[in-house]
């Protein structure tokens, strides 16, 4: 068998599998392959070197870890329930942060009209200008609160969420 | 040799192989065979389990105008090796015990 054989039943034989994984395993028959070729070895005899077709695959694909039974029907609902759980509670992370934003936008829409109506007592009773203007002040404050946590739980939902998807890709790839 | 034991220590082997500096595939397989036999086909599920089990990382350099993949070993993975230490003592104690007397017979 030559390289362009070999190459064309390993592409066959891992056909099945998802395509990012066909190419790590063509990549790295690929590999060796050139290394040997460089080392003066024929290309029959390196393919010569490596397992038999079948064993080969079945080696080179074998699951690491828990069997594929095993992983699905225990490991799965496990991990899916923990992750449904976290998915929740960043979720709530999201739906605090936007309410803290609906705060902001009716605080400052609410602020300009009050502002506008305490001026309106300045010529007529100072003290309730200055009252007021005291309570937009106030307003403005926990509006500008307001906005550093709605900025703050945005992060935090954003960095929960890509340290679930990370973490979800590395745990299941380790069972 | 078992094949839990052999799967366990090709595992620490491959790992020892990048102790000093990274490696390629059919590097390391040269290397490792000198101790313990390692096919290609077997170090391909093992480099992928060190891998996601971020022991190594990997990355690709050019080497006569083609990609090569190195391995390189982490942190994590040096902490196993060291960890396997203390399991060769163990492991010697054991076999001290399951073998005693052996040598009379």
């Amino acid at each position: 068998m030559n390289k362009q054989e070999f190459f064309k039943q390993l592409k066959k034989k891992v056909a099945s599998l998802p395509k990012k994984e066909q190419v790590r395993i063509t990549e790295y028959y690929s590999e060796l392959m050139e290394d040997q070729l460089e080392e003066g070895k024929t290309e029959e005899e390196i393919i010569q070197s490596f397992d038999d077709m079948e064993n080969l695959i079945t080696r080179t694909t074998k699951e690491p870890g828990l069997s594929k039974l095993i992983k699905w029907v225990i490991a799965f609902p496990i991990l899916f329930l923990l992750y449904l759980c976290a998915l929740i509670l960043d979720l709530c992370i999201w739906i605090i942060s936007v309410s803290f934003g609906f705060c902001v936008l009716c605080i400052v829409l609410s602020f300009f009209p009050y502002l506008i109506n305490a001026l309106c007592f300045l010529g007529s009773d100072p003290l309730i200008t200055l009252y007021q203007m005291g309570g937009c002040f106030l307003m403005l404050g926990i509006g500008c609160f307001l906005t550093l946590a709605t900025y703050h739980c945005m992060i935090w939902g954003m960095k929960f969420f890509h340290c679930l998807k990370d973490s979800w890709k590395r745990v299941w790839e380790g069972f | 040799m078992d094949s839990q034991l052999k799967k366990g220590l090709l595992e620490l082997c491959v790992l020892a192989s990048l102790k000093e500096q990274d490696s390629y595939g059919y590097q390391i397989i040269h290397e490792v065979n000198t101790y313990i036999e390692l096919s290609e086909s077997t170090l391909y599920p093992i480099l992928k389990r060190l891998e996601a089990n971020q022991e190594v990382t990997t990355r690709q350099e050019e080497h006569n105008g083609r990609l090569r993949k190195y391995y390189s070993i982490t942190e994590q993975g040096r902490a196993k090796l060291k960890k396997s230490r203390k399991d060769y003592e163990q492991m010697q104690k054991v076999y001290k015990y399951i073998l005693r007397g052996d040598n009379n017979e």
